[in-house]
């Protein structure tokens, strides 16, 4: 999850150099900007950090000068300063970030701890606080100084939305871990039925069989012609079960822009699958062709796909509680 | 029109059960495509839409596969909320908020004794340097309404003129009521937020016909929206500004709102007590948990002292911004406490804002300044719309209205309103 560097310390210098050479005036520039002077951040440390950021954004892509200029640009400069002279060890910019970030923290650890139904101060501290030591560089044996989760931030964001994200990782993963320690049958009783059905046995009718076969395949086909966001609106809303408003404060939408993008998606799906299944599908991959299915069979398709849902939802009723979507 | 029913009802089932299909499809994409999850650097990026079109679509393909990286998105977006209160205002919480935002205003001090004056309320916009500019400025951007009431102060859409509320306090249930009566507009689609409806503009005087156009809205107005707005108004000087949002099923005209002369409000020096409390005179009647702004009336006596005329808060309440005289914009991402400097692209008087997000903003101020920030952070000059024949200089916009970073609409104090959906590169007159 977090990067790691994996140049030869040779390699490094020399795009570092090739790097300082290239840009040199922007760089100076972008020094005074980005207020080091205050932080006794030298030249070349603060350079190095850039690097690394430009390093991290372009590894892999085909840039030009002005590209990484314009990246440069819109960096947040002063939070990257700040982070840079922490991570280094500079007490006066480990106390300001302190002073600056600390209530900051605390609260979005409340919110975070909250919106999990766990609104507890200590638990909030704990988590806020749990990230100190790492940032400030702080090892298991508690004096040595290791890499200061500092190195991390490359300023593309501001500090404090980084450090956001941060402490929703470590919350989701801790999570995660608990929820894998819990054995099943503790299962809270009478949950509510989820949104999606559960694989139910297989269909005894092959014909019913087949043509939910076929449903699954354009589904999936018409999955793959969504846009990235798309598919992401159905999972934030289908399989995460995110109410609207909470669906539309993540993606930074208005909540009935979500409900009339969520209805926009969905019509769209049924067109895409509806298509795919009238229209069939060639041969691939060894397997055989599918003719494409008249209206009435379209409709049947339907029919058979509702009625596996409302079986598994009755049965998953009767059973007190269903296992919940993907986890 | 029966079979046209019939075809929606078997498209909706359709939907339905595809929908339940969908966590075994999401699963097989998820075995096949996911990838590394991003690290917290770019999540942080794609939050702040920082991240190039490319990586967006890259990080989105991504996170629609991953359960653990949406589930880091949503507790990201989570932590930036910051409820004051957990929940609604009782009557007499509401009674004192009133108090202490006339109490704020009574204050006798030198400004306010000058500005009573007058016949209107804003002792905060009143440099005291500067009485005559803001005259000027009040009589350019309200003619039309100098006949209002003798305690007119702009007040907000939601208030209903016939409620007199002289101390908020004590009529705060008879405004509550007028805040329930039905609107106007009964046609309003699906409202999923409250099911109190702000009154419309019934002002008694003449002038207020006027009041009224500027102020109505559209056919298909969602009263959803409208009770957004009350909450999300700014105060500029002499005019209500701002409003975000969208709605469901109606056309993308956003909404405007306009400052009703009418009703005397004396609790003006306080915006965000006013804003606060209508939103609690709401909760009496509709249980919507929106919150109190314990620390309200600090922010509003703040702005009230810095000579700010424009002051927003984004829906999620965790960033406000205000704006005022020569271009001046600041930025509080705590409430209102401490405010920090931005850049600003003009040096114009700003006089009206509308905060879509946490990082989206409108500014529109006088001689046509429009000023729009996409990072809550960098602020861009937004060209105006082109001069018409007739007008010699530019107008000076009163009103934003905008849903979202594309989409505004601009009022000029004479009553022309422009709508862009490109972010300003073209407008269309209404």
């Amino acid at each position: 999850m977090l990067e790691t560097t994996p140049m030869s310390p040779e390699s490094v210098s020399e795009s570092l150099t090739a790097f300082l050479t290239q840009h040199n005036s922007l760089l100076q520039h972008l020094y005074a900007e980005a207020g080091c002077a205050k932080w006794r951040i030298s030249h070349e440390r603060f350079a190095e950090a850039l690097h690394r950021s430009v390093e991290k954004r372009f590894r892999g892509t085909r840039t030009s000068v002005p590209g990484v200029e314009a990246y440069l640009k819109i960096l947040h400069l002063q939070d990257l300063a700040l982070a840079c002279a922490c991570g280094s060890g500079n007490e006066a910019a480990w106390e300001f970030f302190v002073a600056q970030y600390r209530p900051e923290l605390r609260a979005a650890a409340r919110a975070i701890l909250r919106a999990s139904g766990a609104g507890d101060e200590a638990r909030a501290e704990e988590l806020a606080d749990s990230l100190y030591a790492e940032l400030y560089g702080v090892g298991p044996t508690g004096s040595v100084r290791q890499t200061s989760l500092f190195k991390y931030f490359h300023g593309r964001s501001k500090l404090s939305t980084w450090l956001r994200s941060v402490l929703a990782q470590r919350h989701v993963d801790a999570l995660r871990t608990e929820r894998r320690m819990v054995s099943l049958d503790d299962q809270p009783e009478g949950t509510l039925p989820s949104r999606l059905a559960q694989t139910g046995p297989a269909p005894v009718d092959p014909h019913r069989a087949r043509y939910l076969a076929l449903l699954d395949a354009a589904l999936a086909a018409a999955l793959a012609r969504l846009t990235p966001r798309e598919r992401m609106l159905l999972s934030l809303f289908y399989l995460d079960q995110l109410t609207l408003a909470q669906i539309g404060r993540t993606l930074h939408e208005h909540e009935s822009t979500v409900s009339r993008q969520l209805e926009r998606v969905r019509g769209r799906l049924r067109e895409l699958v509806t298509e795919s299944l009238r229209s069939g599908r060639p041969a691939e991959d060894g397997g055989r062709s599918e003719p494409g299915l008249d209206p009435a069979q379209v409709e049947l398709v339907f029919e058979y796909a509702f009625e596996d849902w409302a079986f598994d939802l009755s049965r998953a009723l009767s059973r007190g509680g269903s296992d919940g979507g993907s986890t | 029109m029966g079979a046209h029913d019939n075809d929606r009802e078997r498209d909706r089932q359709r939907e339905k059960a595809l929908a339940r299909r969908l966590a075994q499809a999401f699963d097989n994409i998820a075995a096949s495509s996911a990838g590394d999850c991003p690290d917290a650097d770019q999540i942080a990026a794609y939050h702040q839409r920082a991240l190039s079109q490319e990586e967006n679509t890259q990080c989105e393909s991504h996170f629609a596969a991953c359960t653990r990286c949406r589930k880091i998105l949503t507790v990201l977006a989570a932590s930036a909320e910051a409820p004051l209160a957990e929940r609604p205002l009782t009557h007499q919480e509401v009674a004192k908020l009133g108090e202490f935002a006339s109490a704020v205003h009574r204050r006798p001090t030198a400004k306010s004794q000058r500005v009573r004056s007058f016949p209107w309320r804003f002792p905060w916009l009143v440099p005291a340097f500067g009485v005559a500019a803001a005259l000027a400025v009040w009589f350019i951007v309200r003619p039309p309404w100098r006949l209002a009431a003798p305690d007119s102060s702009q007040v907000l859409i939601a208030q209903s003129p016939k409620a007199t509320v002289p101390a908020v306090g004590q009529d705060a249930a008879p405004a509550a009521e007028a805040l329930n009566a039905p609107a106007r507009d009964a046609a309003a689609p699906a409202q999923p937020r409250s099911s109190t409806m702000p009154q419309t503009l019934q002002t008694p005087a003449a002038e207020s016909d006027r009041l009224d156009k500027l102020a109505a809205v559209d056919g298909a107005a969602n009263q959803a929206l409208k009770d957004e707005q009350t909450v999300r108004e700014s105060i500029p000087l002499g005019v209500v500004g701002g409003v975000s949002g969208d709605r469901i099923g109606a056309p993308e005209t956003p909404q405007q709102t306009a400052a009703p002369a009418a009703p005397p409000r004396p609790a003006n020096a306080a915006p965000f007590a006013t804003e606060g409390e209508i939103r609690a005179m709401r909760q009496q009647a509709a249980p919507a948990a929106a919150g109190a702004r314990a620390n309200a009336p600090l922010v509003a006596a703040d702005a009230a002292s810095a000579g700010f005329s424009v002051l927003l808060q984004s829906p999620s309440s965790a960033v406000s911004w205000r704006a005022g005289t020569a271009g001046r914009i600041e930025r509080s991402l705590d409430g209102g406490r401490t405010w920090q400097a931005q850049q600003s692209p003009l040096r114009e008087n700003w006089l009206a804002g509308s905060a879509v997000t946490d990082v989206i903003c409108w500014l529109v101020g006088a001689n046509g300044a429009i000023a729009r920030t996409l990072d809550g952070m960098r602020w861009e000059r937004i060209a105006p719309p082109p001069l018409d024949a007739a007008a010699g200089s530019q107008p000076d916009w009163v009103v934003v209205a905008s849903s979202s970073a594309q989409t505004a609409t601009i009022t000029a104090g004479d009553q022309q309103r422009y709508t862009t959906q490109d972010g300003g590169r073209t407008w269309r007159k209404q």
